[in-house]
Order: C-alpha cells, then structure tokens, then sequence
C-alpha cells in the first residue's frame, strides 16, 4: 500500500513567494503522475517537500497511510522509505558504480551478499551490469543516470521521486531514458511523482498529469484527455498549442485585430458573449488555395511567409493579418503552397479550444457541439 | 623586408605537418625564453636562499650538526616542536571541520553572514591574539582567572589557569589554525552543494550514516590539505611559543633559531643545522599529500550548475559558530581595546580609569610612524611585484597554456615548497642571504620587500590560478575569434575576468604580509621596524597597554589594507578570501 496523499499543502520562501499554496493531490498505488509546470511553478518545492527535504508551512502528507508531514511531526527524509533521481545524478563519486547502487540497501541494514545481489540485478535492469565496478566519474551522462535509476528502485521503495532527471541529458538520450523509465514503471509497478518542465516527458510518461502554476494545480488529467481539453489558456500554451486568436464581437460577426478582420466560424453560437481567445493545435490546421476549404470548416485567408522542414513533418507559417502568424504543422510535401502563395487556413470548429478572454479558462462548447 | 615576407609561410608550412617538422630549437627556446626567466626568478628568490642555508650546515664536515646535538635541551625542543604540531592538528582539524559542517546547518537567512564569520579571525593578526590571549589567562592577572577567582574558582593570587604552558600554546595555536581548516573545508562544501548529502538521505541514510559513508570520504582532500598545511605550520609555529613559552622556558625549533639569529655574529651554521628537520619534514609533507589525493576524479566535484540542494537546517547550529567567534574574535579584541585604555593592567577592568593616554603616547612615539611608514610601503611594493608575479605564474600552471612541461615543474614546487615550509627557516635563510656579500641589505626596507615578495608569491599565485581556471578558455578563445591578439585579449578579457581572483591574492597579500611576524623580527634592525617587530619590541620593554595598543594599531592597517583590496577586485573578492 503506497498511496500517496496531500491534503492543503503550503509552503511559503520569505514574506510573499507562495512556491506551493494550499495544494491537494492523491496518487493512486502504482500511479506515476506527472508534475509539469515553468520553472518558478513550485513542482520542485512540492517534490522536495515529498521527499522531507523542505520543511511545508502548513498542510499534510500521508505515503502508504503513514503520516510522514503535518502539524508537529516532519519525518526525516531518511525514514520515508522513498528512492529519489536527481537532475545532476548525484552519484556519490567516491563509490563504485555497484557500492553506489547498494547504498539504499546499506542504509536499511542489508547484509554484505545480498545487497550487492540486488545490487546487481537493479543494474541489470537499466543494462548497466557490466559498469559495476568503475567509478561514477567514469562514465557518460546517460550511464550515471541509469545508474541512478537502479539505486533509486533497488530498495522497492514505496515512493520514487524524479527530479527533472533528463535535462542534463542531450535529445537522443532523452528519449531512450524516456523509455526505459516507462519500462521500469511497467515492470516494478512503482508509485512514483516525476517533475519535469518538458511536455513530452509529461505526455509520455504521465499516467496522469498536474500542470502546476504559482504554487497550485492548474489541471490534473490522464494525457491524453489533458492535451485534448486543455482547461485553461495557461495550459495550452503549456503544452505547445502554438496558434492564438483574439477575437471580439461585432454584430453578428467575430472580428480580430485591430482593423476587425472578419473571420467565418460556422456554429460559433456556443461561444456567447464578450471576446475569446480561439487556440488552434498546428497539426488541426489545413491550407488549401483561396475558397477551396470543404464546408462547415472554419476558414481564415492569409499568405504564406515561410516554410520550415524539419524532417518528417514541416511547419507552414501563414500570415493572416495585424502581424498574426498561424503555424500548420503536417507531412512535408503535403501541401504544395510556398512563401508568398495566398491561402486558405482552415479547421473544424470542433477542434478550436475557446477561452475566455478575460479570465483564460475554458469555455464548453454547447452540447449540440459536443455532439 | 625579406625576413617578414618569408615568416607567414616558414609557419605556414609548420603547421601543415606538424609531425615532421618541428622548429628550430633555437625559436623554441625563443618563444618559451620569458617563461624560462620566470622559472629561474623563481628558483632564486625561493631556492637560492634555502641551497645557500643549507650548504652552510654540511660545510666544514658538517660539524654544525655536532654542535646542534650539544645544545641544552635539544631532546625537550624537538619534543616541544612535535607536541605543538601535533596537537595543533589535533585541536583544528576536527573543530574546523565541525565547523564548516555545521554552516551548511546553519538558517538560510544567516547562512550568508553566519558562513563567511569564522574566517575573521584570520583577519585578526596571531601575533595580537597571542598578546591578547596572554591578558587573559595569565596565571596571576589574566581576566578569565581573575573572574574565576572571585567566583570563588581557584584560589590565592594565582591561577587555576595557565596560559604560559605547553596546553596553552597548543590550544592557543589550534584555535587561530582552526580558521584555515574552516576555510579549505568549507569552500569544498560549498563549491559541491548538499545534493550527495540530499541523496544519500533520500537512500534511507541517517545523518550519522550520511556523515560517515559520504560527507566525511567526499571532503578528504581539503581534509588531508588542511591537516598537512597546518602540521606545517603549527611546526614553525613561532608566535605563540615565542611569547608564551618565554617566562617557563620552552622553546620549539623556531624559537631556538630566532634566538640564533638575534645574537651576533649569527652562527648561519648552527642555524642551517637546526633548519633541515624542518625542511625535510616540509619536503615529505607535500609529497606525501599528493600521494594520499591520488585519483582526484573520485572527489570531483558534480558540475557547476549543480542546482544547491540544502540540507534541514536548524538554529542551534548558531552556537558552535558563535561560539568560536567568542573565542577567537570577540573575547581578544575586547580585551585588547580594554588593556589599551588602561593606565596599566592589573586583571581587572575598570571603566573608570580607562583614558586614552596609551594611545596618545604611542601615537607621539616617531618609532611608531615610522614602523607604520615602513609597513605601508613594504607591504604596497610587496603587492605590486608578488601579484603580477603570482598572475604570471598561474597563467604558467594552467594547462592550457603551451609552457615547456618543465618550467611549469619547476613554478609549481616553488610555489608549494614556500608554502610548505616554516616562515622561521625562510626568515633565517633570506637573513643569511641579504645580510651577506654580495647583497647586504640588512637595516633597509629593500630586505623586508624582498622577504615578504619570496613569502608572499604563492599566495599571490592560488587565487589567480582558482579563478583562470574557473573561468575556463572559451572566453578567451571567443576573443582570439573575434581577431584580438595576445595581449589584447589579456588586457580586455583574460584580466577582468580575472579580476575577482585577482582581488583575493591582492587581500591575502596584504593580510598575511601584515601579520608577518617570524621574518619581520628576523629581518627588521632596530632602526627601522615594521609594526610587527615594533609589537615584538613592546612585549619585551614595553607596557601591557602598549602592546595592546600596536597589536589594534595592526588590525587597523589590516582593516584599511583590506578594503582597499576590496576596491581593486570588487566587494565580492572578500567572500573568497
């Protein structure tokens, strides 16, 4: 049993820094939930003061029933029984790779033998098993984290806490280590909070995601279900939903910019009063030539400023007005238009997230939308 | 015309096969010539002093030797000598080490100031604590026993403690050396941050498992640093047993050569003689240091950025440190400022006699001015020749530059051999060198110049060197890309940069060449003092407020002398002193 629970979790840095406010989360045995966020949100100050390493101003933390945080009791890290993975590794340099890995068992007493048994399996399953005896100091990058992966999950603790683990790392090790974390929590079936700024981390490896701002969860979700309902304009700019349009009413029009450009928005009924802001993923986007855009399809015309290929996919920018500048995202080649052609940016109004203008958050469609 | 024409393609063609072709001999020894002078100033400001004392010693068949062993007491003084060093280390090491453990304990709020406090005894010159340390614990009118006296502890006119014994050195000893083992322990511990500490406790260790499987074996090359740097000095530990071991007679090997070099004519011989442990022990010293380090990457540090992750902190970490600053800073400079406005010292304060007659008579003294004027200028000459020099010699160090391997050998033993040996064995042998043809400058202010240059240059040189190799080569090689030369590139890139580093030698400089207290006395005449050998006067036939008002006036100099180091590197400089 290893759930995870807390209950109005407030720490405060000096007179008015609120780096986590009055913050509630459960994780659920065997759950790995995400904490996303900017730096500054606060995901590391709630990750530190999971692992007793900052002590809260107020709130409480419950790991597998025990209370380990709250009122009077803060029990030291060391009594916690949690694993945690550090940004810069944290290998201790003067150990051997395998003294490194048995240290969690070392603390809880584990005689000689066995720990290094378990030692060495833990470093199997990161497939590491052959860089036992070197020296941390040694080996690359991806190693030492690896390393520290096994020393974190030798001693099935019942918490594992990552902190930002990958960004010391380059963008191919990234994604292998990505992997094999996704492969461990499969294996082991750890309970574990993992805190990253990075969305596909999150996206990848989230079995549920907290975006956190000022010191609060902005939205708590599976990813999926996160990326496809973002909640608040916050969070989709968070997750790289690229393209943003302000629109206000006029009659019975949406306009934008500052010479009210008209733009057609079928069924735009449920959107009401008082202006919005309509973001688009890049990847829902479509161009066709001028008026070649199917019906019921929202459009908006503009000109084609560049184009950037990066491999499989390429990233058409549209100009449509006032300095506002539309990112397509699909298959290189897939559309033939290049800068300067004139075009038609389309897309299903299902697919536009609307927020409010004012305070950001998301405005539900009506329910013949939804249908 | 003709030989610049031909130079562009002579190198051109070097570089283009650089494995059969190398350059003349001759255009090596050229292009490396500066370096080589620097190698051999070195040499003779360093090791010609010491080569030339100790020829001395094995002249004659080495009879020195002989006369050396039929000294009274040599037994009891190599004794004395060992148990001053021994327990010196034994007293510093571990509440230093304690010390800067406990800083990383220490609020966050406090950690800033709290953190840098135990090394302002360093700021305090030893010989004035010493002075101070006599006021109080002297057995008859010592503050602490007079205190202690009335509260009924001890009894009769004297005692229960003794500051003119063996335990008193040592701990008086220990105490001001505790600031350097603070020092070298606790930039290790920050320079690494808690990560390792925060890891090891998240691996389920308790902070006596976390002291010992990981803080204790991670800070064992300051530790090992520390303990040998302080073995050596507390060996040539001269201040101490010289002012406090005078009234029951014991004497250490740096008190028996200072009393060698006082008499006249100097027995150079016997001196040399008595020199050679003390060089011998340096020399092994150093070299088994390097040794016990061995593979340095196991105690690297993680890198730069490392994010600092604290500890739990807790505010009774304030009183060890608040503690020792009592001792070592609050308590003597108190009874310094108590002692100087005292008409004369009896053990007792008392406000109401306290006038500032000491004070005015020592300031109409001419012999103060003077030592005063001597000091100032030494000690700026000293600074404006050991810090170029020092910046020279770490430029040297730095692998990156292209210094014949050997130069670089001989710059790196210079500068560690002068570190490691006793200011006493350098004082008596700079005093044979520059009292006897062919250079006699015994009496000028040229000899303490030259003195406090030879003492002072490898402590010009590690600042500089820590911070040219902070900064790493991508900035200079930024500016070498954008098309300025060598020079230009020193002058606008490799100085500034340098600059904080260079503040901290110049601080150190002044600092230590301030407080300067074996050669000063060594090398100074009675005609023309520097303040220390003033001071050293004053114990002698002077009064109690008299000594105590020198011993302020040097923390003063010290003080101005600081902050104006402090403008030359930046406000920051004195973080890292």
């Amino acid at each position: 049993m290893s759930e995870v629970k807390i209950e109005g979790l407030t720490k405060t840095f000096g007179a008015d820094v609120h780096a986590v406010d009055d913050l509630s989360l459960t994780i659920g045995e065997g759950e790995l939930v995400v904490l996303l966020g900017p730096s500054g949100c606060g995901k590391t100050t709630l990750l530190r003061c999971l692992a007793g390493l900052e002590s809260p101003d107020g709130g409480r933390i419950d790991i597998g029933g025990e209370q380990v945080s709250g009122g009077r009791r803060e029990v030291p890290t060391h009594r916690r029984d949690i694993g945690m993975v550090f940004q810069n590794y944290a290998l201790w340099p003067h150990l051997t790779v395998l003294q490194n890995v048995a240290y969690p068992l070392r603390a809880r007493g584990v005689g000689k033998a066995e720990r290094y048994e378990a030692a060495r399996e833990a470093l199997a399953l990161v497939e590491c098993d052959m860089l036992a005896d070197r020296i941390p100091a040694a080996l690359s990058g991806g190693q030492q984290q690896r390393i520290a992966l096994a020393r974190a999950v030798v001693a099935r603790p019942r918490l594992i806490l990552f902190d930002e683990p990958l960004s010391n790392l380059d963008y191919r090790l990234r994604g292998q280590l990505r992997q094999e974390i996704r492969d461990l929590h499969r294996t082991l079936g750890f309970t574990g909070v993992y805190v990253t700024h990075d969305q596909t981390e999150a996206m990848q490896l989230g079995t549920r995601v907290a975006v956190l701002r000022s010191g609060r969860i902005e939205q708590l979700m599976p990813p999926a279900e996160l990326f496809r309902k973002p909640a608040s304009r916050y969070v989709a700019e968070f997750l790289g939903v690229a393209n943003r349009v302000h629109l206000r009413r006029s009659g019975d029009t949406w306009v934008f910019g500052e010479a009210d450009r008209q733009i057609e928005l079928p069924g735009a009924a449920h959107l009401g009063e008082g202006p919005v802001d309509v973001m688009l993923r890049a990847a829902d986007l479509e161009l066709t030539a001028p008026g070649g855009a199917p019906a019921g399809r929202a459009t908006i015309p503009g000109v084609v400023r560049d184009v950037l290929f990066a491999g499989d996919l390429s990233d058409w920018l549209v100009e449509i007005g006032e300095g506002t500048v539309l990112t397509a995202t699909a298959p290189a080649r897939r559309w033939p238009q290049g800068p300067g052609d004139a075009v038609e940016v389309s897309f299903d109004p299902v697919d536009a997230l609307v927020y409010d203008g004012a305070d950001g958050r998301l405005r539900e469609a009506a329910p013949t939308f939804a249908g | 015309m003709a030989v610049i024409s031909e130079r562009p393609a002579e190198r051109h063609r070097e570089r283009s096969d650089p494995g059969t072709r190398r350059p003349p001999a001759g255009a090596r020894l050229l292009r490396s010539g500066p370096w080589v002078v620097l190698a051999l100033l070195l040499a003779l400001l360093v090791v010609g002093p010491l080569v030339r004392l100790e020829w001395r010693a094995f002249e004659g068949g080495a009879e020195a030797f002989g006369r050396m062993f039929a000294l009274p007491n040599i037994g009891s003084i190599f004794a004395n000598t060992l148990i001053v060093a021994v327990g010196s280390v034994a007293f510093a090491v571990p509440a230093g080490t304690a010390l800067a453990l406990l800083t990383l304990r220490l609020p966050r709020a406090l950690r800033g100031i709290m953190g840098l406090l135990p090394i302002v005894p360093l700021m305090l010159p030893p010989v004035a604590k010493v002075a101070a340390w006599s006021y109080l614990v002297s057995p008859r009118t010592g503050l602490v026993n007079t205190t202690l006296r009335s509260l009924g502890i001890g009894s009769g006119g004297t005692g229960p403690l003794d500051v003119f014994t063996m335990t008193g050195i040592v701990l008086v000893s220990g105490l001001s050396m505790t600031s350097f083992v603070f020092l070298f322990v606790h930039a290790s511990l920050q320079q690494r941050g808690a990560e390792l500490e925060a890891a090891a406790a998240a691996s389920g260790a308790g902070p006596w498992r976390v002291l010992w499987t990981v803080t204790l074996p991670l800070l064992r090359p300051p530790i090992v640093y520390a303990t040998g740097i302080t073995f050596l000095l507390a060996l040539g530990q001269f201040t101490a047993p010289l002012l406090l071991g005078a009234p029951k007679n014991i004497d250490v090997l740096s008190t028996i050569m200072y009393r060698v070099s006082a008499e006249y004519p100097v027995d150079y011989s016997l001196g040399a003689a008595l020199a050679l442990p003390l060089l011998v022990v340096g020399l092994l010293v150093i070299g088994v240091q390097r040794r016990v380090l061995g593979d340095e990457r196991r105690y690297a540090a993680t890198s730069g950025r490392a994010r600092i992750v604290g500890l739990r902190t807790s505010w009774w970490a304030v009183v060890p440190v608040g503690v020792y600053l009592l001792l070592a800073v609050v308590l003597p400079l108190f009874t310094l400022i108590a002692v100087s406005l005292s008409p004369y010292w009896s053990g007792r304060i008392e406000p109401s006699t306290f006038s500032l007659d000491g004070w005015a008579a020592a300031l109409a003294d001419p012999a103060t001015g003077q030592a005063v004027g001597t000091t100032a200028q030494a000690v700026g000459i000293t600074v404006v020749i050991a810090v170029p020099l020092g910046y020279l010699c770490a430029l040297a160090l730095l692998t990156r530059t292209r210094v014949p391997a050997a130069v670089r050998r001989v710059i790196d033993f210079v500068s560690g051999l002068s570190l490691a040996l006793p200011a006493v064995l350098m004082g008596f042998a700079l005093l044979l060198t520059y009292s006897t043809p062919p250079l006699r400058l015994y009496g000028t202010t040229a000899m303490v110049v030259v003195a406090y240059v030879t003492l002072m240059i490898p402590h010009a040189i590690r600042p500089q060197l820590t911070s040219l190799m902070a900064t790493g080569p991508e900035y200079g090689e930024a500016s070498r890309a954008s098309g300025a030369g060598p020079l230009a590139t020193t002058w606008r890139v490799g100085l500034p940069m340098a600059r904080s580093g260079i503040g901290v030698a110049v601080s150190l400089v002044v600092i230590l060449a301030i407080h300067e207290f074996a050669v000063s006395v060594m090398v100074t005449s009675p005609g023309r003092r520097v303040i220390g050998s003033l001071l050293y006067d004053a114990t002698n036939f002077g009064t109690a407020p008299q000594v105590a008002v020198i011993a302020l006036l040097m923390v003063a100099i010290t003080t101005v002398g600081i902050v104006a180091a402090l403008l030359v590197g930046g406000s920051r400089a004195l973080d890292r002193v």
